[in-house]
């Protein structure tokens, strides 16, 4: 970990799997995937990070879910 | 027009999720986790994403009667400063508000539907998990609302 809190995708991973992050990001790559970045929230709940988002002033985000689709889950939209 | 390069798709499961960033000028950007969803006519974002890049739900462009498995519902439909996706960034793009009601069972905050798969001409190679894109005809890539 640096210390501006920067970490990278990889890392947050490890340290919130399972869980939605809001991610103020400095890097990301070709596909728009996140490669750098530090964490300002995270929760299992999504409704939780969209709590934060007026809060934002002129930043760059993103929202990275951590987790795997329930197994349980089938979706038909 | 030749292809886009492939842009690589997740793949959990039977689903395929990209990503794309809404923007503001000289204000917040938000870059989402979409479900690629050939099904969906219209791209579907989260309202909260929508009001952090300055949209006003309060005044749509109209509102759009949308067929569901559990029915219909009707949602408001804004343009976003700009939509980047697929290498393909446009202006003033209109998506449909509506934030998924899933709560701690989320795995995507939106849709990528028709409109814009449509406008650039998609290619989805399920097998590999790619997506690319030819492009807009000649027509149409004239307006005002395209930039690259």
């Amino acid at each position: 970990m640096q210390r501006d809190g920067i970490l990278t995708l990889e890392e947050i991973r490890e340290q919130y799997a399972g869980e939605w992050v809001l991610i103020e990001y400095v890097e990301l790559d070709e596909d728009m995937q996140i490669v750098r970045g530090r964490v300002l929230a995270h929760s299992p709940d999504v409704e939780q990070i969209y709590r934060k988002l007026p809060s934002l002033r002129n930043q760059q985000v993103a929202i990275e879910y951590l987790g795997q689709v329930p197994e349980d889950v089938a979706v038909i939209l | 027009m030749k292809p886009s390069r492939p842009y690589r798709l997740l793949r959990q499961g039977n689903l395929l999720f990209l990503r794309a960033s809404i923007g503001a000028h000289g204000g917040n950007i938000v870059n989402l986790r979409l479900l690629l969803d050939t099904g969906a006519s219209y791209t579907m974002l989260p309202v909260e994403a929508l009001e952090a890049v300055g949209c006003d739900l309060r005044h749509p462009l109209r509102e759009v009667d949308i067929l569901t498995a559990n029915g219909t519902i009707t949602l408001p439909m804004v343009r976003v400063p700009w939509f980047h996706c697929l290498g393909e960034k446009v202006e003033q793009w209109p998506v449909l508000a509506h934030t998924l009601p899933l709560g701690t069972r989320a795995f995507a905050n939106g849709l990528l539907g028709m409109d814009f798969l449509s406008r650039f001409r998609a290619t989805i190679y399920i097998g590999r998990d790619e997506i690319g894109l030819e492009g807009e005809p000649e027509a149409t890539a004239s307006r005002s609302d395209f930039v690259r």
